[in-house]
């Protein structure tokens, strides 16, 4: 039998955090296979994290990633704070929001329009982006900027901040340093309602995905640093019972772990999840800014996951602000956190989706055992399945135009590979 | 000025300009404060890609008052912010680097040769978006510093982990003493 075969390789998929590789087979016209293929280390900074003090994996797992290191400082403290039994003051709690809101603020701008928009403009990149919509740029930068600067006066720095300990702060900021950044705050909600309408006009491919999505949710707030694991398709579980109802597992063509629900598989987190399980919890203005850019109260398309990150991003303004106006200078710039033996969970909405950190440590304070689980890792399989979907509906595309739908496919979950591996590259093969 | 480890920046060469000496300064007029901002660029926990922040941590207590250390990862946007409305920054990055692996410390100075800032990557990418497409933002829109100089270390080692390579261990010493003359001579003019 003679198959009619195409190759197509792209090396290197741009516009993605970190390295990692596609691989897309077309055997007579037939999607044969789709492989998201992830080198990762073997879950090195677990085994780094074996042995140090229970005060460290704040400051050891920021370093996973360059663009959530907040994410990464909050779920640790969380899963900790967990195991000593300490529980943060409320304006403790609100300020750590903020920080994770500046955060927010920050990743998601940066996607929307430095690596997302570039697709939907027609153009190869972002400094192109630069040239051609300068004032788009020009405005998404000082937008960027103020999500810095929530990161700087309460985090300590842009990158990796150091103000964050278990318990809280290592200073808390006055009210006087805050009130400047509401103001700047209600003009970066302003522009991110702005942002809203710009990305709600580009062109969206057709694609509605059926995985089961699955997010942090709280009744009082759209959930960020705390909350109830639930799914649309009955999920609800405290975290500590994640892994209880999400295994990890090994594929054959990755050194990296999938996640997948136990007896039901495949599952998504980030934007689209979160929007859909929680758009009641979203401000009035970040939904109604919703309702004028076409969305409903659910959003299954992922190429719109670029408007849920607009609408996202008005959230985080919108919430920063209300956090600066109602905040209290705290007693106490921490709440102790002595060690205790145990088992501790957290899991926070990091910009692309519930990450999730699980500590073991004996009563001196050594820890035992760490479990990180990252959202790339549990959207890699969705991802997949999203490509494979894709190409079938598209074979009658030349090569080129393939390639480029499949990339801005794995973009659509902004997928931070550095978090969980090391290498990427892209291959369509038609054979 | 591909193997440039332990030149002075003066030495130039490859069309990279010499920075500002000290004798300019003296001749010159009074002036305005200079901003001078040096930016260590990198991960600590990817080996060699700590380099760049190395050199910034090691130069700290030998920098004159005044200038601003920061450390980064490394994406483009940040380093926008970073050296804004800055008279003078001094970038320090490991790279890989396609003309001259192992080649030790590089020199650009981005002012005077611009076509210089190119054949090199970050070493853990950040969205694809490191210090050469930072510079070619900053071009686009009119944000780069009045005076911009990459400092750019090959680098050997990225694995995940602590620590420097011996070989780059010994490049980041050279680029201390670049970034400080550099520095030195850029804070007088």
């Amino acid at each position: 039998m003679t198959h009619q075969i195409r190759d197509l390789t792209v090396e290197g998929l741009a516009r993605v955090e970190g390295e990692g590789a596609m691989h897309v087979v077309i055997t007579d016209g037939e999607v044969t296979d789709v492989r998201l293929r992830i080198y990762e280390p073997p879950r090195f900074f677990e085994a780094f994290l074996r042995g140090r003090a229970y005060t460290e994996p704040p400051d050891i797992t920021a370093r996973i990633c360059g663009i959530c290191p907040v994410a990464y400082q909050t779920s640790s403290c969380e899963a900790i704070e967990q195991v000593c039994g300490a529980v943060l003051d409320e304006p403790l709690r609100a300020l750590r929001r903020l920080l994770y809101c500046g955060e927010w603020i920050e990743s998601h701008v940066l996607h929307i329009y430095f690596l997302h928009a570039p697709d939907f403009l027609g153009v190869g990149s972002a400094l192109e982006l630069a040239k051609d919509h300068r004032d788009l740029v020009e405005k998404a930068l000082q937008l960027k900027k103020v999500g810095n600067d929530i990161m700087e006066i309460v985090g300590g720095r842009a990158i990796h901040p150091i103000n964050v300990r278990l318990g809280g702060f290592y200073r808390t900021p006055t009210k006087r340093e805050l009130r400047p950044l509401a103001e700047r705050l209600r003009w970066a909600r302003d522009a991110a309602l702005e942002t809203v309408r710009v990305v709600s006009g580009f062109d969206f491919p057709d694609l509605e995905i059926d995985h089961e999505l699955v997010a942090l949710h709280h009744p009082d707030e759209y959930a960020i640093t705390q909350g109830r694991v639930i799914s649309d398709r009955g999920l609800d579980i405290e975290v500590s019972e994640f892994l209880e109802h999400i295994v990890e597992e090994h594929v054959e063509h990755s050194t990296s772990l999938h996640g997948h629900i136990i007896e039901r598989g495949r599952y998504l987190v980030g934007p689209l999840a979160r929007y859909t399980l929680n758009y009641d919890q979203l401000p009035a203005v970040a939904r109604e800014a919703a309702t004028e850019a076409g969305l409903g109260k659910e959003c299954r398309n992922p190429f719109r996951s670029i408007v849920v990150r607009a609408v996202e991003t008005v959230a985080a303004c919108d919430e920063a602000v209300r956090i600066i106006e109602d905040y209290s200078e705290p007693d106490r710039p921490a709440v102790p956190v002595l060690p205790r033996a145990g088992v501790g969970h957290g899991a926070t909405e990091a910009p692309r989706g519930i990450l999730y950190h699980r500590y073991s440590i004996d009563d001196e304070g050594t820890i035992l055992e760490a479990d990180i689980v990252p959202p790339t890792a549990q959207n890699q399989d969705a991802i997949e399945a999203d490509l494979r979907k894709l190409v079938t509906a598209n074979l009658e595309l030349d090569d080129h135009d393939l390639q480029h739908l499949c990339e801005q496919s794995i973009r659509n979950y902004d997928p931070c590979i550095s978090c969980s591996t090391h290498f990427l590259d892209f291959t369509v093969e038609r054979r | 000025m591909d193997g440039a480890a332990g030149a002075a920046p003066e030495a130039g060469g490859s069309g990279l300009s010499a920075a500002p000496t000290p004798a300019a300064a003296r001749s010159g007029a009074p002036s305005a404060p200079r901003r001078v901002v040096v930016i260590g660029v990198g991960n600590e926990m990817r080996r060699d890609d700590g380099a760049g922040i190395a050199v910034v941590e090691r130069a700290r207590p030998l920098l004159p008052p005044g200038v601003e250390v920061r450390t980064l990862g490394g994406e483009a946007t940040s380093l926008l912010d970073a050296w804004a409305g800055a008279d003078l920054a001094v970038v320090v990055d490991a790279v890989r680097w396609d003309r001259s692996p192992g080649s030790g410390v590089t020199r650009i100075e981005v002012t005077s040769a611009p076509d210089a800032v190119s054949g090199f990557e970050a070493g853990t990418s950040s969205h694809g978006l490191g210090v050469s497409e930072a510079v070619a933002l900053g071009r686009a829109l009119d944000r780069l510093p009045l005076r911009l100089v990459l400092l750019l270390i090959s680098l050997e080692e990225e694995g995940h982990g602590e620590g420097l390579s011996p070989a780059v261990d010994r490049h980041v010493d050279d680029a201390v003493a670049l970034l400080v003359v550099e520095v030195g001579a850029g804070s007088r003019w």
